[in-house]
């Protein structure tokens, strides 16, 4: 029968759950639900098919140097001896000829652990790196959310449940976080009125009350035609305000630049639609807005979320059950620190991680010669793909460790086989609810694959540097850590633990980490550190339907619900209920362009093409576009071949939906 | 009346297909065979009709199409759950042909039918069957015996579903998506 035990799912997802794990023989033979169902009662369909996953065909089980021209697919398998012996090679002649700096150094966001850190245990002992700062996917958020309320909080999640009015505006919880679904459609069940604000029509916008479409990249200034109905026409909470917030005269003052007309106009919404949410603004109590990750990848994205966040306050929804600004909730994460050797002074942190494609081609002095890529897979996952590719194609040696050879991994000299999440243990938190859980070791690894850790182990040993920095027994290391904090790796076997200090309902103290105390209607720190207005204004992206006459289309490109960005592509499973890359169209742009439902198309801009099928669709309004990202090259390829490098204008995050493209039939 | 009703929320599926996973997973089955799989009723291609997704299986029908179709009776039942023998399985596919909801799956590996068992050795050990107790939304649940609470509230068949010809053992509940939605059909009508 096997035993089960227990462990996390560390993919960059909202769940983070809790799974009970069968193993059989030394193997991986089923995954289940927590019983405690203390995080998520069921994983999703991906968690579910780790048992194929694991041991996928397509699993990389030995290191692997190119041969032949690069990305031309003709790999040779080598030790690893000989392949540490190489890497070694390389890392001396370049630290020698041209410095540490001429390296870069990049780790994604594929798999969560606290010991991903020892990566840099290796890396200060070489005396330094490049690499990149920024965030790819909700950092401008973090920011416009921290500029208004000081931290990135919010209530448990099951605190929908005390809700009478939800807002889910801009996510999409059925692709991206199934389990919070369950107490939406519990608490809409009860009598809570449910909004949806979502360019495309997900499958909760189906049961709402009212479902809003704006056009992409106009949710700040839906937001600042709310703001300005609460304020000008009445309905804010006057009191709360009063008392916790800072600002609300110069918000007011400023606040008459817009105007319904002029919101329904740059919104594509009605004007009687707008109207009908701040009428349910005004009447419903407690009101909690869920916010989603799509809207602040825009250039606007920050001043979006900060307006956004503004409408919970005004309407003295913060620090009641089941009111509030669900963003993002770090009150799980807690700073596992892991001893590291001094910082030397030539780490190179230039490059913005949205620029990356630009940054490899610029940077000088000394000029990029190596790369050295783990837990992700850019040349699917972050903008411009092409350009980053070109930038890839200039340096003379890229390592990366995948456990599949991924776009990424096929442009590579030499692949490192990674670990999986099952064959080494780690602590976990979680950007959704408050537990702290271990990813713990339940099989050896894969056909003697080796963990990260050791990887670096090796070569510090190799190098002739301090080995114990990056230690054999990792898991001591973790439990002296935890015990830091009053934790300790036995008693996560137990189960996953609410982090001592979190609340389950946030801002209840009415204390804020900001300037005033206060919430922060208006932010000098906004014009102080990203030379934006006090109170946040609209902006329109810099590419939206309109900018570019030659391409009418916003595309929009969503989580897919079987993958975790480029993660899963080579499961089996996954891939048998796939449709591949599917591109929702309105109907009246297709007849436009003569397209079919299921017609084969190219989309296309100025920085590249893809590959793709049409889904013609009622859910979208012209001139957007939906789809999917993930896909892979022999897919079809990237969504981000079309994305452009660009920055947020808050917290360094990416703009990848700034997109305009024109879609053309296929042959 | 038998035992075992399959009771679908409409409302409360959101499409993610953790129970093809779960079954998948159960059963192990070969590429290509899904014992439970979902469909998406009009995916938004016409406007004034409502989309839905309805999660199927076997619906262990009373009156079983695939049973009665069988030439070498393969199929029987057994404690309310119709179930397949492949022992005896000719893979003459006649059942993949009668029964209305496409639930026998043909295994050209094999070359027999195979199809939920209503993952009986669970229902044994007291288990719910892995699909439903996959599903995160409770849209999808199974009953011994359908009591009065769930007669009055349930359907046996909406638009663009098969008519009733084998007794089906599936009820569906929830009619907001079918009501579809105020602020998007406002918005067509203009
Ligand atoms: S991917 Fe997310 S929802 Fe799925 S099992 Fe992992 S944490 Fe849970
Ligand atoms: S659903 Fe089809 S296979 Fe199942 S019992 Fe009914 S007729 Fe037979
Ligand atoms: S009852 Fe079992 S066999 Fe039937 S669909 Fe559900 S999981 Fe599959
Ligand atoms: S698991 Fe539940 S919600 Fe998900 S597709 Fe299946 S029936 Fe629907």
């Amino acid at each position: 029968m096997g035993k089960k035990y227990r462990t996390s799912c560390p993919r960059n997802c909202y769940s983070t759950c809790s799974l009970l794990v069968t193993v059989e023989d030394g193997r991986v033979t089923k995954i289940e639900g927590d019983p405690l169902q203390l995080t998520t009662r069921q994983p999703c369909l991906k968690g579910l098919s780790y048992v194929e996953q694991v041991y996928s065909p397509e699993r990389l089980v030995y290191p692997l140097v190119r041969k032949g021209q690069r990305g031309g697919g003709q790999w040779e398998k080598v030790s690893w001896d000989q392949a540490l012996e190489m890497i070694v090679d390389k890392l001396k002649v370049i630290r020698e000829v041209s410095g540490p700096e001429a390296v870069f150094y990049y780790a994604g966001s594929g798999s969560s652990g606290a010991l991903n850190k020892l990566a840099k245990a290796f890396w200060y002992q070489y005396g330094g790196y490049t690499g990149v700062y920024g965030d790819l996917c909700w950092s401008a958020g973090l920011e416009g959310e921290r500029l208004v309320y000081g931290e990135n909080r919010h209530s448990d999640p099951q605190d929908i449940l005390n809700s009478k009015l939800l807002i889910l505006w801009g996510k999409n919880p059925s692709y991206t976080n199934i389990q919070e679904t369950r107490w939406i459609l519990d608490a809409v069940e009860s009598g809570t009125k449910l909004v949806v604000i979502d360019p495309f029509k997900n499958p909760l916008a189906e049961v709402a009350d009212l479902f809003l479409q704006p056009r992409p990249g106009t949710d700040g200034l839906l937001a600042l035609t709310i703001i300005q109905e609460l304020i000008l026409d009445g309905g804010y909470d006057r009191e709360f305000v009063q008392n916790y917030c800072q600002g609300f005269s110069e918000l007011k003052a400023e606040i008459g630049a817009y105007s319904l007309a002029k919101g329904a106009e740059g919104t594509g919404i009605l004007a009687e639609q707008i109207l009908a949410l701040v009428d349910l603004f005004r009447e419903i109590k407690p009101a909690r807005i869920i916010s989603g990750y799509g809207l602040q990848r825009y250039t606007n994205g920050g001043e979006t979320v900060r307006a956004m966040a503004l409408i919970p306050a005004l309407t003295g929804n913060i620090g009641i059950p089941g009111g509030g600004w669900n963003y993002a909730n770090l009150q799980s994460s807690f700073d596992l620190e892991i001893p590291l050797p001094p910082e030397p002074e030539r780490i190179r942190l230039s490059i913005p991680v949205a620029r990356m494609a630009s940054g490899l081609h610029e940077t000088t002095d000394p000029a990029l010669r190596m790369a050295w890529i783990e837990y992700g897979n850019p040349l699917v996952s972050n903008p411009n793909v092409n350009k980053l590719k070109a930038g890839f194609g200039k340096l003379e040696f890229i390592v990366v460790v995948d456990q599949f050879i991924t776009d990424t991994a096929a442009q590579a000299d030499l692949i490192l086989p990674a670990k999986s999440m099952f064959e080494q243990t780690d602590v976990v938190t979680s950007y959704w609810h408050s537990y702290i859980q271990i990813r713990d070791k339940l099989i050896e690894p894969y056909a003697g694959i080796k963990t990260e850790p050791w990887i670096y182990r090796q070569l510090a040993l190799r190098m002739g540097y301090d080995g114990h920095w990056i230690p054999e027994d990792t898991e001591e290391l973790l439990d002296k850590q935890l015990r830091t904090k009053g934790l300790s790796l036995e008693m996560l076997r137990q189960g996953p633990v609410y982090a001592p200090w979190a609340n389950p309902v946030v801002y209840c103290d009415y204390q804020f980490e900001t300037p005033s105390g206060k919430i922060q209607l208006v932010s000098s720190e906004a014009e102080a550190i990203w030379g934006l207005t006090r109170v946040p204004h609209y902006r329109p992206p810099v590419e939206s339907n309109g900018s570019d006459e030659r391409y009418p289309l916003h595309l929009v490109t969503i989580h897919p619900r079987g993958r975790i960005h480029s993660q899963f592509r080579s499961n089996r499973w996954l891939n048998e209920i796939s449709q591949g890359p599917r591109l929702k169209m309105n109907i009246d742009d297709a007849i436009l362009r003569s397209l079919k439902n299921g017609d084969p198309i190219i989309i296309y801009n100025d920085r590249g093409k893809i590959n793709a099928s049409v889904e013609i669709s009622w859910g979208l309004n012209s001139g957007v576009v939906v789809i999917e990202e993930g896909w892979w090259l022999r897919e079809g390829g990237s969504v981000d071949v079309l994305s452009e490098d660009r920055i947020t204008d808050l917290g360094y995050g990416t703009a990848f939906h700034d997109c305009l493209v024109e879609v053309r039939k296929d042959g | 009346m038998g035992k075992y009703y399959w009771i679908f929320n409409l409302d409360r599926c959101i499409g993610c297909e953790s129970c093809v996973l779960a079954c998948k997973q159960e059963h192990n089955t070969l590429p290509g065979i899904q014992y439970r799989r979902l469909h998406i009723v009009n995916p938004e291609l016409y406007p004034e009709f409502p989309t839905y997704r309805i999660s199927i299986a076997c619906n262990h029908c009373e009156d079983p199409a695939c049973l009665k179709g069988c030439p070498v009776n393969a199929y029987r039942k057994r404690n309310g759950i119709v179930i397949h023998h492949p022992n005896e399985c000719i893979g003459c596919r006649y059942c993949l042909w009668v029964c209305p909801y496409d639930a026998p799956q043909y295994s050209k590996q094999k070359r027999k039918v195979e199809k939920c068992d209503l993952c009986e050795e669970r229902l044994i050990r007291g288990l719910e069957p892995a699909c439903v107790s996959a599903c995160p939304t409770q849209a999808l649940e199974l009953v011994e015996h359908l009591d009065s609470s769930i007669q009055g509230n349930v359907l046996t068949s909406i638009s663009g579903f098969p008519e009733d010809e084998t007794q089906v053992k599936l009820r569906l509940k929830g009619t907001r998506r079918i009501d579809g939605v105020q602020g998007f059909s406002k918005r067509r009508e203009r």
